[in-house]
């Protein structure tokens, strides 16, 4: 009884979830520009892990590609247990504040749709 | 086939062909250039998105919707690209 | 008025290949230029298929469309996921600035 009342609560979320997908996108491409048109700098670029806590193998691949198209993050290795997940981080000057800001931002949003 | 170049839309089509191109020049720099051979493998990606584009300006010039077609069977073409080199190269370093 | 939308659609898609191109001449190691193809090669696509389907719209297009924006945006990521993966097995370096690399000092 409680599945079939949260389904259409479910799918109005997804359809959020994709217009959010659509506004990272454009974002990361949008500050990549700003990034490639100024002169020469070092980046502050490195590989980070963070735990993650999903069931279901299509929120973790939810998960995966999501963060590939974010501002500055790619992922880059996902353990064979998809409990760790390694990333690279284009702009890591505060790499606690970036790690809880995927956590709280991406994983949530993730784990309310999927599981 | 394209329009004038006074009109937008010959405008925007002239303008995307030049930016095509130069994308394919960039791949060829980096293609010859390349220090390792992942970076020379990211540019077959490269290529098939400068390939699509192409296509898909084609088709707003001429009218053509079927060519669509084609768009989808190279994305779907370079995805298996991109995982076999992946296999391959990670084979190739486990025998060694 | 549909032919300014279709033109400022086809200009922003060829200016974002412009900026996955530059990206990948000047960006400085395989990880970084990876983020460049993935993110603004992608985009870009999508803006010429939306430039497709507001020029010439009909139930077969939009769906074709559809169906190649979906493709491209599940398996792009897919794609360099497996080629980043793999150049950090081969024991590619990063460039200069890296801060810190937890998949080689975790698992040593």
């Amino acid at each position: 009884m409680k599945k079939l009342t949260n389904i259409p609560l479910r799918l109005i979320r997804l359809l959020f979830f994709i217009a959010f997908y659509f506004k990272e996108l454009v974002m990361s491409s949008v500050l990549l520009a700003w990034d490639i048109a100024r002169p020469r700098k070092t980046f502050t670029h490195g590989i980070v892990a963070i735990d993650i806590d999903l069931k279901k193998s299509i929120a973790v691949m939810a998960l995966v590609n999501l963060l590939s198209m974010t501002p500055g993050s790619l992922s880059v290795y996902l353990t064979p247990d998809r409990k760790r997940l390694y990333i690279h981080a284009m702009y890591l000057e505060y790499p606690d504040r970036f790690k809880k800001k995927i956590k709280n931002s991406f994983e949530n949003r993730i784990k309310r749709i999927f599981e | 086939m394209i329009p004038p170049m006074n009109t937008p839309l010959g405008f925007a089509l002239h303008f995307s062909l030049v930016c095509l191109s130069l994308a394919y020049f960039a791949a060829l720099f980096r293609l010859l250039k390349g220090p390792t051979i992942p970076d020379r493998i990211i540019v077959i990606d490269l290529v098939a998105s400068a390939t699509m584009g192409i296509i898909l300006v084609f088709i707003v010039a001429t009218g053509k919707t079927i060519y669509i077609n084609v768009a989808l069977i190279i994305a779907l073409i370079v995805f298996m690209g991109n995982v076999a080199f992946a296999k391959y190269l990670k084979k190739t370093m486990q025998n060694d | 008025m549909t032919e300014w939308i279709v033109s400022i659609l086809i200009i922003l898609g060829s200016l974002f290949m412009l900026v996955a191109a530059l990206g990948i001449v000047r960006l400085h190691d395989v990880y970084m230029r990876m983020h460049a193809i993935t993110k603004a090669a992608s985009l870009s696509i999508v803006l010429f298929l939306l430039a497709v389907v507001v020029h010439q719209f009909s139930w077969g297009t939009l769906f074709g469309a559809i169906l190649v924006m979906l493709f491209i945006i599940a398996t792009t990521p897919v794609a360099s996921h497996m080629i980043a993966m793999v150049s950090h097995m081969m024991g590619i370096p990063m460039s200069k600035g890296a801060v810190m690399d937890e998949l080689t000092s975790e698992n040593k």
